[in-house]
């Protein structure tokens, strides 16, 4: 085995089990939405690169980090032992889960940080130039700064009470948000890093470093600010007042203000709005939203033109108005993100709704049009398997033949394999005789091995009668 | 569409290298920053589901591996090919983010004293083989689960792994041997221990 891959195909089961977990592995790539979002986050990276963020010094090849010297070994050590008391004293401090936890400050002329686990039911306060860091319910992460005040409700929800807190809210589930509150405001997070600030007149300051988050009026049920990173906002002087007052940072974008209680305003919206309908079953209404969208320009735009065609196949049956939806996508954005997947989806479309003219002179375009795409050897075996049906062996076995030499080819292997050599067989080929053993041995309880062992019969049949 | 002709000769010039992507991307190509993110963006997300970055931190840790080699093109010299560095950029982070756990679980343990909640399932990971694979892959050091992961999965040449890994390639062949021997030994006695 060494030196050579791990094939899958000893005689040992255990090594062979192992075989076909690599296989596995080898096919866990992400499905289309998260390469989506995936591709939607990244997006973001310019901008924060362009408001001067260094990059780490420790990335280019093949450079070696400088080893650290013993004295800090040493410094680590004691510093590890120290912080284990810590930790060891603030397990051992008696707790009561059932009253309220007050978490008093003392006060010190530097600013100290304690981390706690999850945090009870109750108030917890920071005194001055104390500082305090603590999970919530939900793996959301809190830190107070020094002279703040937050409270948490039985349902692990905060309430910023006064001072400065930051909160880092793990990626929230679709359909399901992280709310705080402050004052008569709501600030509903999907999964971000903010920080919410009470001032001495209770006025409000919500300052955005990751993700989006949305600033509702709870006494109005209103929203009255959609941040994103970079951008702080300000409540007015008097809380609920009518006047909203902006303070943008050094390198904020403008903030966008919605119409409270209108319909989706904003593409974040519409998308948000789309994705609803389909997730309630109302794809009509999903589709004429994603329609919506896709008049806009930018990458939802381009989203929306390709979902247009999913929900026309997918959700109302209807593959000849997906097709040309997805032609449409083409059009629009031929160099699109979702280009291989929209084509992908017109030859499987096409294939399904019985047109394998159309089906195949698709293929033929992809395989010739994508060289480097991961799906190239699928589709060259379905361009094989279409010829095939046809009865043109001959370009049948160029399309397997090009699927085998696609270095993706994992699961089309096998069949492409097997059909070429049965195509070649049928033209008479001799060396069709070796290319269905050479399928047998490599794949010896393979899915075609009947088929296989019937043409090695029949081919070894009419060899006899030639001779 | 034209008449269909796998035989035609496929123009191979329309596909921008990495190198040429690189380039654009340094003079604020958005376009070339989308295209080079979609063609390793898969890779990245396989490569470090199969460090063991769980599947609710796998789209996080691909961000933060983008945002690196993005924050640190300027400096990619091209000596080597832009894929081993961004290899050697996710297995340092998925290294970041091991350590990262461990700590974590070191301070729940001892503060909260209450297990974190378990994750939810992920239906990509149904299959019990890859489930059994990474479970057996945990128990491998770091660095030869690296070296049999670039190897195995990943499909890469030693000498590419030997970058990657930063150790010689005699030493990646040795860890790669002591690699597939353990997980072999490993697989065994999980299988004789499963009815």
């Amino acid at each position: 085995m060494n030196g050579t891959r791990w094939t899958g195909n000893e005689t040992d089961p255990v090594v062979a089990e192992l075989g076909r977990a690599f296989d596995d592995a080898r096919d866990r790539l992400p499905d289309d939405v998260t390469l989506r979002r995936m591709w939607a986050r990244a997006a973001q990276v310019e901008v924060e690169v362009v408001d001067g963020e260094n990059a780490s010094d420790d990335l280019d090849l093949p450079v070696r980090r400088a080893r650290a010297p013993r004295w800090l070994g040493f410094v680590t050590g004691m510093a590890s032992t120290a912080a284990l008391a810590v930790a060891c004293a603030v397990w051992l401090w008696p707790r009561h889960p059932s009253a309220p936890v007050v978490v008093a400050a003392h006060t010190t002329p530097a600013p100290v940080e304690t981390l706690l686990g999850p945090t009870a039911e109750g108030m917890i306060r920071t005194g001055a130039g104390e500082r305090l860091a603590l999970t919530l319910a939900g793996g959301t992460e809190a830190r107070l700064e020094s002279s703040s005040a937050m409270r948490v409700d039985r349902a692990g929800r905060a309430a910023v009470e006064s001072g400065e807190i930051a909160f880092k809210v793990p990626h929230q589930t679709t359909g399901h948000s992280y709310v705080v509150l402050a004052g008569p405001y709501r600030v509903v997070v999907l999964g971000t890093r903010f920080s919410l600030r009470l001032d001495d007149a209770k006025r409000v300051f919500v300052d955005v470093q990751e993700g989006v988050v949305e600033v509702w009026d709870h006494s109005h049920i209103a929203r009255v600010a959609r941040l994103a990173p970079g951008e702080t906002w300000a409540s007015p002087e008097a809380p609920a007042a009518e006047s909203l007052s902006v303070t943008p940072k050094a390198h904020a974008r403008t903030i966008a203000l919605a119409s409270p209680g209108t319909a989706p305003t904003n593409v974040d919206d519409t998308e948000a709005a789309a994705q609803a309908a389909l997730a309630a079953n109302e794809p009509t209404r999903a589709l004429a939203l994603y329609r919506v969208l896709a008049q806009h320009g930018g990458p939802a735009s381009e989203n929306a033109a390709y979902e247009i065609g999913k929900i026309l196949r997918d959700r109302m049956g209807q593959p000849t108005s997906a097709v040309a939806a997805w032609r449409r996508y083409r059009a629009d954005h031929p160099n699109g993100l979702l280009r291989v997947e929209a084509d992908v989806s017109i030859i499987e479309t096409l294939v399904h709704a019985g047109d394998p003219s159309g089906a195949l002179a698709e293929a033929t375009d992809f395989v010739r049009d994508h060289p480097d795409s991961e799906r190239r050897a699928e589709i060259a075996r379905v361009a094989g398997d279409l010829y095939r049906t046809r009865g043109d062996y001959k370009r049948a076995v160029t399309a397997y033949q090009i699927a085998l030499a696609s270095p993706q080819v994992r699961d089309a292997a096998e069949p492409a394999t097997f059909h070429r050599a049965e195509c070649l067989m049928r033209l008479g080929d001799p060396s069709g005789t070796e290319a269905t053993r050479a399928y047998l041995r490599r794949w010896p309880s393979g899915r075609f091995r009947t088929e296989a062992e019937r043409l090695l019969e029949s081919g070894d049949g009419a060899s006899t009668a030639r001779l | 569409m034209n008449t269909p002709s796998l035989m035609r000769p496929v123009p191979r010039s329309s596909v921008p290298t990495d190198t040429e992507l690189v380039a654009r991307c340094r003079r604020g190509d958005h376009v070339a920053w989308r295209m080079l993110h979609d063609r390793h963006a898969s890779t990245v997300y396989r490569f470090l589901s199969a460090l063991g970055v769980p599947p609710e931190e796998r789209e996080d840790a691909c961000q933060d591996v983008f945002i690196a080699v993005y924050r640190s093109l300027d400096r990619f010299r091209g000596a080597a090919r832009l894929s081993t560095w961004i290899y050697r950029i996710a297995a340092r982070g998925a290294g970041r983010a091991m350590r990262k756990r461990r700590v974590q679980s070191l301070l729940s343990t001892l503060l909260m004293r209450e297990p974190a909640p378990p994750p939810d399932p992920d239906p990509s990971e149904r299959s019990a083989r890859l489930a059994t694979l990474d479970t057996l892959l945990n128990r491998l050091s770091p660095k030869k689960r690296l070296v049999l992961v670039l190897f195995e999965i990943e499909e890469l040449p030693v000498d590419e792994i030997s970058k990657i890994a930063g150790c010689p390639e005699n030493t990646v062949w040795s860890r790669l041997h002591h690699a597939r021997t353990e997980l072999t030994t490993m697989a065994r006695k999980t299988a004789a221990r499963t009815p």
